[in-house]
């Protein structure tokens, strides 16, 4: 997600208006900048994947919020914590971000669906935009300025949608594990197998749980 | 070499300060600019 994170932001400032903007849109990129911070020792590549996995999250979050606790003695530092936080659940709609484990990644990948991408997060923009509005901007002036904001962050996502599309984009959004599988195939070792009836029939072919507990028992 | 790049390098720390990490910082700090900016106008405004 790109303009999503700094919306969040802004969805968070208006929950705690003590909390300084800077910080709080530096938390809610944070994983990002600490990739890259990262990526001087050890390359972007290789620390993408721990800055954004979830035990890596969740240590950058608690080191974020107590770095701004001890550097700027305001309350807020949950704030920090959940704008960190929040930057994997917004991550999941439009990549592949890990779970317990680095490699083990799922999510949504809009990166290489640019329309639907843009779809998601111009809303989330125009929604937290209006969230902020409502905090802060009372006069027009002020609602001119939410205005011109919400129109920065949109123009910048499609740049980044539409300026960086990829030319042919394969789109794989998953769910499950980082290796897709094949289903169970059985080979007879003896004999031809008989046709199927129906498509969908089970087969004697088919390999089953009870197949196998039966032939266990017959083992023993 | 960028006057980054340079300072980086005397630190030893430019191992990876490619252009596509240089393009990624840039487009990380732009919604930063952008928002803090409003930000400002905005509450300085109440």
């Amino acid at each position: 997600m790109y303009a999503g994170h700094a919306a969040i932001a802004l969805a968070l400032k208006s929950r705690e208006p003590r909390v300084p903007m800077a910080p709080l849109v530096l938390a809610c990129y944070g994983p990002d900048w600490l990739e890259i911070f990262l990526g001087f020792w050890r390359g972007r590549d290789e620390m993408a994947l721990y800055t954004h996995y979830l035990p890596g999250l969740l240590t950058g979050a608690l080191a974020a919020a107590a770095l701004y606790v001890v550097a700027f003695r305001r309350p807020g530092g949950w704030i920090i914590l959940s704008g960190w936080l929040l930057h994997w659940p917004a991550d999941f709609f439009t990549a592949h971000k890990g779970l317990l484990s680095p490699t083990d990644r799922v999510g949504l990948d809009l990166y290489n669906l640019p329309a639907a991408d843009f779809a998601v997060e111009a809303t989330l923009v125009l929604f937290c935009c209006a969230l902020y509005a409502r905090t802060f901007a009372h006069s027009a002036a002020q609602r001119r300025w939410v205005v011109a904001m919400a129109a920065a962050l949109l123009g910048l996502q499609a740049m980044l949608d539409y300026g960086s599309a990829k030319e042919h984009p394969v789109w794989r959004p998953s769910l499950a594990e980082r290796q897709w599988r094949t289903h169970l195939t059985f080979v007879l070792s003896v004999g031809a197998a008989p046709p199927l009836r129906m498509p969908l029939a089970l087969s004697p072919t088919t390999l089953t749980a009870s197949a196998q507990w039966r032939s266990k028992e017959c083992e023993a | 070499m960028d006057l980054a790049e340079g300072l980086l390098r005397v630190l030893g720390l430019a191992r990876d300060w490619s252009e596509r990490a240089r393009g990624f910082a840039f487009l990380l700090a732009l919604p930063l600019i952008v928002v803090t900016v409003a930000d400002w106008r905005i509450r300085r405004r109440r």
